[in-house]
């Protein structure tokens, strides 16, 4: 079908002075199954939804002009209901109401990054697929696991319950240049929710994504969700306070450095919305009081959720510092904001790299008198426009002189990250964190320190 | 102007015999369990002007075959209707679904054995109004309904020309009002969708076509600051009109944000408009009333509705209904409007809380099985490729008895929060957090002028216990224009952290005597 696809574009091309195209297919098989407490056996969970998720798809993007001044784009997907004859008039109907589209969507004129050229030498090991076996047999070994580790356990809790995910993706892109490129995604998402017999009123609810299974510890997994249900107790809501230091997890951490990044995106900078700039300084006042915040994005991690083979047109991805020490040294620049903004590219891409810091886990909890450590927030909205962010606490210790004194739960946090940066302190250690894109977020893969500590630039509202 | 109605596409008529057969093969071969089909072609063109256009066509075409046995959903889902493809692919799926059907009690068989309404049922069930308006008294086996939602102009017949003309009109209306001139970018956006799905079980064959629109604005200032409109529903041009008032009000709170003050975090008395009030709504006894989350004991409600515990004084009612086709002054619906949901059962409206006590949960179809509850209209999924589970459709509080000037007098010290910024629940802890963009001062029943950010610049989360809230509402505007339904505004619904769905909320104006505000 994909070829089919391409002789009717091809043959829409001599219409036109300037016409290229991208297809990119997509066979992608997903298993899932969702799962509730077995009736009279609190640790017990049984699949009550089981599916398998088969897609065949296509995405076509279309530059069309007339002219060298400007292009016309429009990015659609291609739907076709059955192989025969009467889905190919479909298509080429689909294909003609796209270039309708894109004559009026005109933009000023880049040049296509048609020149530059995947570099196949370069090692495509680093976003294979890991996973060898079929996504089914994933899944099942995944829940075989997850029982047996849930049975084993010692403590008293209940498993409420669970969702698993195990996709696996065919990805084949070609374009009008000619260049074609073939490469597997696959992921997994494991959810877990677990409840406290006497804490009625509390639960946990934690959750893994990742590229493949055979990073993912599921022991690490389960103890830690029960570490958590075990230890819920009496809860009280904050009080109000303009200050309050925080430690916090890298997926928020995350979160926040993924705003910053969006920030560096040059075309940011054309299309005027608020943006940082070379040199500019990421620190509140200009002043760092912490330690060093460092950025650096890679795309050849291996099994990490934003390392890929290449980008736009075929180009290969780049390594590179974005900020040292809280200063922008480059921006993120494609070949079209670079001709907008007459700036050279760099086609640096790929997952967030932050450096550590020096201290343990157990040193930023004792770093001030009293530190809020955040197990979890119940909707962290970060606002890469404003570069703030906040939540309401779902659960926290509140840790005086590092040890726990309180468990908090209610509240809303409030954070400011060019103040939070220029005050903060990472742990001393490297963990890898992924996200898989979802229809709300888009990917993050994140290399470095585990806990990060917020000195400045957190409010918090309570009673 | 007289409304239109739209007929099924032929993408889905074209498919219904085919897919009777299947179904019907499917009942012949699992014979103990219920199934049916559900097909959907969505049908998505958006464009956007800023400092360049840009355009974009979405069309998303999928199926979903389900068997639901033993309390239990098995389902597989694809996008390729090839004929000699799907049928390798059922026979792959049946033969599953038999072996694991084997590994199920007969207890378990029999206890949930489900089968569906007949027409006869249905017409008896929703009589002539609503979704019954529809269906005609000798409906037989498997005889096919069409709905639609109506429109007075369909934005898909459109062109490119005339979408990017009418977002150009209105870009030079924004230049032309921004008498400061410093506006540094606007953002101009239409968002036209045209959703349709076919289900077919053993007794029904329906399909519906839901035409929505969205309209949405942004400006941005020197200083960073942005604000925007976001006007939609289930309809046509008529859902995304923006008046010059809305426009000049628009930049001028723009600009007024990059003078206002950082809210010092505390409680505070607020009024919410029909777009926060509906966030509330949706977060307070929206998810905790979700069937699947009271099933797995996620929820608190269940033991709050068998103990008859009051949550909410008198004015603390909330509705949950997929069938809002008119609300307060509009004669249009709104995105999380449908005639049958993804399961194939039409929309009722249900009272989930009414005047402080909970009512019965949302469910879905396995939800009413498995706890021999009733069936509601919200087994919906964000599309075919992910599962279904009980979700929200329009969730609202009802109307009050209150002018909107007599709640502003009563504000002492507080704050008016109008433009909701997403919101987030816990159903077993019971609280929620309702974000806004930003506050409007009151001071002794007047508006300051003032406005308010969050305390570190950002935006606001309203935040509390559900019961301490809703006992504490001090008023709610009534009724405004000709429907019963107050204002829904457009939105969406995240199931805790994933899992987007459309849904609409919104209610009267409330005041609340204490929320947490930072």
């Amino acid at each position: 079908m994909r070829d089919k696809i391409e002789d009717i574009l091809k043959n829409k091309k001599i219409q036109w002075s300037f016409f290229e195209y991208a297809i990119t297919s997509f066979e992608a098989e997903s298993y899932q199954r969702l799962y509730e407490q077995d009736q009279g056996c609190q640790k017990n969970l049984f699949c009550h939804q089981d599916r398998c998720v088969q897609e065949d798809s296509y995405d076509v993007t279309i530059w069309l002009s007339q002219s060298d001044q400007e292009w016309g784009v429009v990015h659609f997907d291609i739907v076709f209901a059955s192989g025969d004859q009467t889905s190919l008039q479909d298509i080429e109907d689909q294909i003609d109401q796209a270039i309708q589209m894109a004559q009026y969507s005109k933009s000023p004129y880049w040049p296509l990054d048609k020149d530059i050229c995947f570099d196949l030498n370069v090692g495509t090991e680093a976003f294979c697929s890991l996973i060898y076996d079929s996504p089914q047999s994933v899944l099942d070994n995944i829940e075989r696991e997850l029982s047996t580790l849930l049975q084993q356990c010692e403590e008293s809790f209940l498993a409420c319950s669970a969702e698993v995910y195990v996709n696996k993706k065919q990805i084949t892109f070609k374009n009008s240049f000619g260049f074609e490129h073939s490469f597997k995604k696959t992921s997994f998402y494991i959810e877990l929710a677990l409840g406290s017999e006497l804490e009625k009123k509390q639960e946990v609810l934690d959750y893994q994504t990742g590229v493949s299974v055979q990073n993912f510890v599921f022991e690490d997994f389960i103890d830690r969700c029960v570490r958590q249900v075990t230890s819920l107790g009496r809860t009280i809501v904050p009080s109000s306070r303009e200050s309050v230091s925080i430690l916090i997890h890298m997926k928020d951490f995350s979160e926040i450095v993924d705003a910053v990044e969006d920030q560096l995106v040059s075309f940011r900078e054309y299309q005027k919305y608020p943006h940082l700039k070379e040199e500019e300084v990421i620190y509140a006042e200009g002043e760092r009081k912490g330690e060093a915040f460092d950025l650096s994005c890679d795309p050849f991690s291996p099994m990490m959720a934003c390392s890929v083979p290449f980008i736009g047109n075929g180009v290969l991805p780049r390594r590179g510092c974005l900020i040292e020490d809280g200063q922008v040294k480059n921006r993120i620049v494609g070949v079209r904001e670079s001709t907008y903004l007459s700036i050279p590219s760099n086609y640096l891409s790929g997952n967030m790299i932050v450096s550590s810091g020096s201290s343990s886990y157990e040193e930023l909890c004792q770093m001030e008198d009293e530190v809020l450590e955040v197990v979890s927030f119940s909707s962290l909205l970060v606002d890469d426009n404003s570069l703030t962010w906040s939540s309401e606490i779902k659960l926290a210790y509140l840790r005086r002189k590092g040890e726990i004194v309180q468990m908090l739960k209610g509240g809303v946090l409030s954070g400011h990250i060019r103040k939070n940066l220029s005050c903060s302190f990472y742990s001393n250690d490297r963990v890898c964190y992924n996200r898989i894109a979802d229809a709300y977020h888009s990917a993050i893969g994140y290399i470095g320190p585990q806990y990060v500590l917020f000195k400045e630039g957190v409010s918090l509202s309570g009673n | 102007m007289k409304k239109k109605e739209i007929k099924c596409p032929q993408s889905i008529q074209e498919k219904i015999p085919f897919l009777k057969d299947k179904v019907n093969e499917l009942n012949s071969q699992l014979a103990d369990a219920y199934s049916f089909v559900c097909l959907t072609d969505f049908v998505q063109r958006g464009f956007s002007l800023t400092s360049i256009r840009s355009s974009s066509h979405s069309r998303d075409f999928g199926c979903v075959f389900r068997v639901v046995v033993g309390g239990r959903n098995f389902e597989i889902a694809f996008n390729n209707l090839t004929e000699n493809v799907m049928d390798q692919r059922l026979h792959v799926f049946v033969q599953d679904v038999q072996s694991k059907i084997k590994k199920i009690s007969s207890s378990d068989i029999n206890n949930y054995y489900y089968t569906s309404p007949t027409w006869k049922e249905e017409k008896k069930f929703y009589g002539d109004v609503g979704v019954g308006s529809y269906l005609s008294d000798d409906l037989k086996k498997q005889d096919w309904v069409h709905f639609s939602s109506s429109f007075e102009e369909n934005l898909h017949d459109w062109n490119s020309e005339d979408s990017f003309h009418y977002l150009e009109n209105l870009r030079e209306v924004v230049n032309r009002l921004d008498e400061k001139n410093q506006l540094i970018q606007s953002l101009f956006s239409l968002r036209m969708k045209d959703q349709s799905s076919l289900f077919i079980d053993n007794e029904r064959v329906m399909t519906q076509t839901l035409l929505k629109s969205l309209f949405y604005c942004e400006v941005f200032t020197q200083k960073g600051r942005n604000n925007r409109i976001v006007s939609g529903g289930l309809g046509g041009k008529e859902c995304i009109f923006v008046s010059e008032d809305d426009l000049k009000d628009l930049i001028e709170t723009a600009y007024r944000l990059d003078e206002a003050q950082f809210l010092k975090p505390g409680v505070y008395q607020v009024l919410s408009g029909p777009d926060v009030t509906g966030v509330i709504a949706h977060e307070a006894f929206g998810h905790t009333q979700e069937g699947d989350t009271c099933r797995y004991g996620r929820s608190v409600a269940p033991s709050l509705r068998e103990s008859r515990q009051k949550v909410g004084n008198e004015q603390a009612s909330i509705v949950n209904y997929a069938g809002v086709f008119d609300m307060g002054e509009c004669a249009y619906g709104q995105n999380g409007s449908h005639f049958f949901d993804h399961e194939g059962c039409l929309a009722r409206e249900h009272l989930i809380l009414d005047k402080g006590y909970l009512g019965t949960p949302m469910n879905d179809l396995l939800s009413a099985i498995r706890t021999k509850g009733e069936r509601q209209s919200n087994g919906k999924r964000e599309s075919w490729r992910r599962p279904i589970m009980s979700r929200q459709t329009n969730t609202y509080f009802t109307y009050g008895m209150d002018r909107l000037e007599d709640l502003i007098r009563q504000i002492d010290y507080g704050f008016i929060a109008e433009h909701a910024h997403g919101g987030m629940e816990d159903p077993k802890g019971m609280s929620l957090t309702a974000g806004t963009s930003y506050l409007r001062e009151v001071k002794n029943g007047q508006l300051t002028g003032q406005l308010f950010l969050g305390p570190q610049g950002g935006h606001i989360e309203l935040n509390g216990y559900v019961p301490d809230m809703l006992m504490n509402i001090q008023g709610k505007s009534s009724q405004e224009g000709c429907s019963l339904i107050p204002t829904q505004k457009w939105g969406g619904c995240g199931k805790y952290h994933k899992e987007l769905v459309e849904a609409g909320s919104g209610g009267p104006w409330i005041l609340w005597k204490n929320i947490v505000c930072g």
